[in-house]
């Protein structure tokens, strides 16, 4: 499990705090295709990501997410003509200037959701999750608890096996393929044996502690703090403007059949100004705590 | 009010022939601690689950147990959970859930407390355990040792009044096991919480226990406080059950049958200190009698002055005074005396030096030269320089505390996994360089856990794969028409014969007992005739009686020429009948020796028998030494 290196920050909020940013956030990468608005979301998330962990989880996706957001920016003025400007030919098809944003626009928009993804996988660990979950399906998340348990656990029974087929002379380098599917299948066939016989005892052992005489409770408990209820007035705030605003086209922005240009508005300030806001939250949190250790350091 | 009344109980499996419970009568009182001794497979665990309602096995049950006053199947079913706590053998699978604080509070939350009372009792509970720091952890992270202590735990969080334990310590090492032990005397103790507990560690519970109850067949056998249980069983000279007493008071109760010491007022050792303090008081008073009689004592300075045995006892005499020396050297005479006259010492060293006769022309078997190995890059060495010599026919014990790099050196052998530096040589041969199926024919391993080794439906099928599997490989190396191959069949019949598991060939593996499978998967291993047995762990859970089967069944096997070398931790078992012995320390062999000299030579690392009569008795190793002492 990623542990967060910070759990002062963003990541000690309520739990249903950090789940409704992320919502808000997902929504936003998903449905705002202003450049100004992805640009800044891609910012936001990338200082988050760096904030959390050091950028450590970054570094392991984002050549792969790069490539996928490449990929697609490149494909789309291939496959599509739509649009009024036309560049150049190519193959006797044209490509447009306004098929170029778009693809530019969806990578950027994939790679947001893509990287906060990252970021929600750092910030609402599995148990957040399943103590986000419990309320409302006691039992789905209960069978997320034990399979989070039995996959480490299958997998080094599978390599214990393994090894002892080893040694016995059965799993030999070199022997062909339909040696190893036999090998393989009886490794499987004892992996299933063993485990179904170690279940039974689970079983046991789950009923000995009263498992499904009733409905169960839970032990894990975030309280709204202060902290909480104020980060909660200042999403709440900033949300509704977003919202509103994108419902009635503040942020609108066209790409075909003609690019749009630069249309500054009082509301789109406004709208934007609210976005950036509730975008921050997260880094003003983790920076807040960053300078607290650094004066602390200081101070020292 | 007693807490639990088992009237005239009695159990059978369904479709099994025979009841596993025959007549059980026991009351257990508030407060108790009782230890369950017995052979596997003499209903312990069966007993121990019927006292729990949601773990009661499917079958036919017969008379009444009773919880504090009413039926068992009367009471509540939030009672029963709650006041009654079971904790099983294996550490892991009775864990459910992924983290330790989700562990912890899984039964809480079953029963559906509030999150105060849940996170208020575990701040207790994670005090009372010491958990904090690994309160986090998530539970494949954590040791054996450590995954039982969350069990317990986890049941504790329930505030039981009772718990019931089934071999809770059968697969953690000594320290672990010792940690766990001591635990449940301080619940016993400051909480009065009654106790009652299945294990075969009689040493550390013999002690605590206020109630000892054996069974034998389903029956009890014996039932009552320890002191009592012990001369009963002692008296009515009961073979079979003294394996079960702790060796201390096998000791005395040894000594008592020829002096005034069997007064039942005298309370029976059950610890190394109190046997050493009754042994010191015993050679005391057996010295001053002796100088009452002052012929004799004569006679006896005249029989000492010979040369002084190699074995002197030199270390007591440090810091005591002159009287004190004096009575001691006495008393020491007295017994040096005893066993020259008798010829015990000259015995002892002339059976060495047989045995060392026997054994050192035996020609090198196999060879690790300085291995060094680590399992990832930049994690530490696990072995670092470990060198080994075993010779052919030896039983070599290899000792060492836990992630000192025994398994490793197993591995290592059995060629699982490659050192980094360093070479391996069977008779000379490198074994870095020979294929892998030369290898597994030379080598045999048994893991601890013989369910790794089962494919088949039946025990029988399972040999038949074997052998076919074993002569498929022979015909891939060329080499057919070998000897051996021809008698497979008979190899087979008389490994079944020797481990007594004709009566089960037809049992589906899983459905054997922890012994039964260990065998099966033994005789998996020895059915390609080794030349070495590499064993891990083999007497973990073994109760006594099978231990000196094993120990009877391995002899037979060394004698047809395969040599042993077995990782373990059990000191008594190897004192008994590992020729040499080794011990694995920070990557190294750092002491190889006789099996007797390398236990002398050791403070820690030695029997309890020699812990406790050392001083007295240098040479006396196991009960069977001392045994031969008092005979005389």
């Amino acid at each position: 499990m990623g542990r967060a290196d910070m759990v002062y920050g963003f990541s000690g909020l309520h739990p249903r705090l950090c789940l409704l940013y992320f919502i808000v956030l997902l929504a936003a990468c998903m449905m705002f295709q202003h450049p100004v608005y992805l640009l800044a979301s891609l910012l936001c998330i990338i200082v988050l990501l760096f904030s959390l962990d050091g950028g450590r989880a970054l570094k392991k996706v984002i050549k792969g997410y790069l490539l996928i957001a490449l990929i697609i920016s490149i494909s789309n003025p291939l496959f599509s003509s739509r649009g009024a400007t036309i560049l150049f030919y190519m193959m006797d098809r044209p490509v447009t200037l306004e098929a170029i944003a778009y693809g530019a626009i969806f990578a950027l928009s994939l790679l947001n959701i893509l990287l906060a993804f990252v970021a929600f996988n750092l910030v609402v660990t599995p148990d957040k999750l399943l103590y986000l979950l419990t309320p409302y399906a006691p039992r789905t998340a209960f069978v997320i608890t034990v399979t989070l348990r039995f996959v480490p656990l299958l997998t080094r029974r599978l390599q214990q096996i393994m090894t002892i087929q080893k040694v016995m002379g059965y799993l030999q380098p070199g022997g062909s393929k339909k040696h190893l599917m036999r090998e393989g299948m009886e490794t499987m066939h004892t992996l299933v044996g063993w485990s179904l016989e170690e279940a039974l005892q689970t079983a046991g052992s789950m009923r000995a502690r009263g498992y499904g005489i009733g409905r169960r409770s839970s032990g894990t408990a975030y309280r709204m703090d202060r902290r909480d209820r104020l980060v909660l007035w200042i999403m709440t705030v900033t949300g509704l403007n977003i919202v509103i605003g994108a419902l009635f086209g503040v942020n609108h922005y066209e790409v075909y059949p003609r690019l749009q240009g630069w249309q500054w508005s009082v509301q789109l300030a406004i709208h934007l100004l609210s976005y950036a806001v509730f975008l921050a939250i997260p880094l003003a949190m983790n920076g807040k705590e960053w300078l607290h250790w650094r004066f602390i350091k200081s101070n020292m | 009010m007693a807490l639990y009344q088992i009237e005239h109980v009695s159990f059978r499996y369904p479709e099994a022939s025979v009841a596993m419970l025959a007549d059980i009568n026991l009351t257990v009182e508030e407060g108790e601690f009782v230890l369950l001794c017995g052979p596997s497979g003499s209903g312990k665990t069966t007993l121990l689950r019927q006292l729990k309602r949601e773990i009661r096995p499917e079958g036919q049950r017969g008379g009444e147990i009773r919880y504090r006053g009413s039926l068992l199947d009367d009471l509540e079913k939030r009672c029963s959970i709650e006041e009654i706590g079971m904790v099983f053998q294996d550490p892991d699978n009775q864990i459910v859930m992924n983290t330790v604080w989700q562990e912890l509070t899984f039964a809480m939350e079953n029963l559906g407390y509030p999150t105060e009372q849940i996170q208020r009792r575990i701040g207790e509970l994670v005090q009372f355990f010491d958990m904090e720091d690994w309160l986090q952890l998530e539970v494949h992270e954590l040791s054996g040792g450590q995954k039982q202590l969350l069990n317990l735990a986890s049941v504790m969080s329930l505030r039981p009044k009772v718990l019931l334990l089934d071999e809770p310590t059968a697969q953690l090492d000594p320290i672990a096991a010792k940690e766990f032990i001591q635990l449940l005397a301080r619940i016993n103790e400051e909480l009065s919480m009654t106790i009652i507990i299945s294990e075969h560690r009689v040493e550390e519970l013999f002690p605590l226990a206020s109630r000892i109850v054996m069974l034998k067949a389903g029956e009890v056998a014996y039932a009552g406080e320890p002191q009592e249980t012990m001369r009963e069983i002692w008296n009515g000279r009961d073979e079979f059950f003294m394996p079960y007493l702790p060796a201390v008071s096998r000791l005395f109760l040894g000594a008592g049958g020829m002096d005034a010491w069997s007064r039942p007022e005298q309370s029976i050792p059950l610890t190394v200190k109190a046997g050493r303090h009754w042994i010191s008081e015993y050679t005391k008073a057996l010295a001053e009698s002796l100088a009452r009689t002052p012929a004799e004592a004569s006679a006896l300075t005249d029989g000492v002055s010979g040369p002084p045995s190699k074995t002197s006892f030199a270390p007591l005499n440090h810091g005591q005074t002159l009287n004190e020396q004096v009575i001691q050297q006495t008393a020491q005479r007295v017994v040096q005396q005893a066993e020259r006259k008798d010829g015990l010492q000259s015995e002892w060293q002339a059976e060495q030096q047989t045995e060392r006769q026997a054994e050192r022309p035996g020609a090198s078997l196999l060879e690790c030269r300085d291995l060094f190995f680590t399992y990832e890059k930049h994690a530490p060495l696990v072995l670092k320089g470990c060198s080994l010599h075993i010779r052919q026919g030896e039983f070599f014990t290899l000792f060492g505390g836990n992630g000192s790099g025994k398994s490793t050196l197993l591995y290592q052998i059995a060629g699982v996994r490659k050192p980094q530096r360093g070479n391996i040589f069977m008779e000379g041969k490198s074994l870095l360089r020979s294929s892998t199926a030369e290898r597994s024919r030379w080598i045999g391993y048994v893991a601890q856990n013989p369910l790794l080794y089962f494919t088949r439906d039946t025990v029988r099928a399972q040999f038949k794969d074997r052998i076919e599997r074993l002569e498929l490989s022979l015909e891939q190396g060329g080499r057919r028409g070998q000897a051996f191959t021809v008698s497979r069949q008979e190899r087979l019949y008389e490994l079944v014969e020797l481990f007594e598991l004709k009566e089960s060939l037809d049992q589906h593996p899983l459905d054997l007992s922890g012994g039964q499978q260990q065998k099966a998967a033994l005789i998996l291993v020895l059915l390609a005739e080794p030349r070495l047995l590499l064993l891990d762990e083999p007497t973990k859970g073994l109760d006594p009686t099978s231990k000196m089967k094993l120990a009877a069944q391995l002899e037979a096997i060394r004698e047809r020429g395969t040599t042993i070398l077995m990782v373990s931790h059990d000191i008594e078992f190897a004192a008994h009948y590992a020729t040499r012995c080794g011990l694995l320390f920070d990557g190294k062999l750092v002491a190889a020796d006789e099996t007797r000299d390398f236990l002398r030579d050791n403070y820690f690392y030695t029997t309890i028998i020699h812990r406790t009569a050392g001083e007295f008795f240098p040479a006396a190793m196991t009960m069977k030494d001392i045994e031969m002492l008092w005979e005389k």
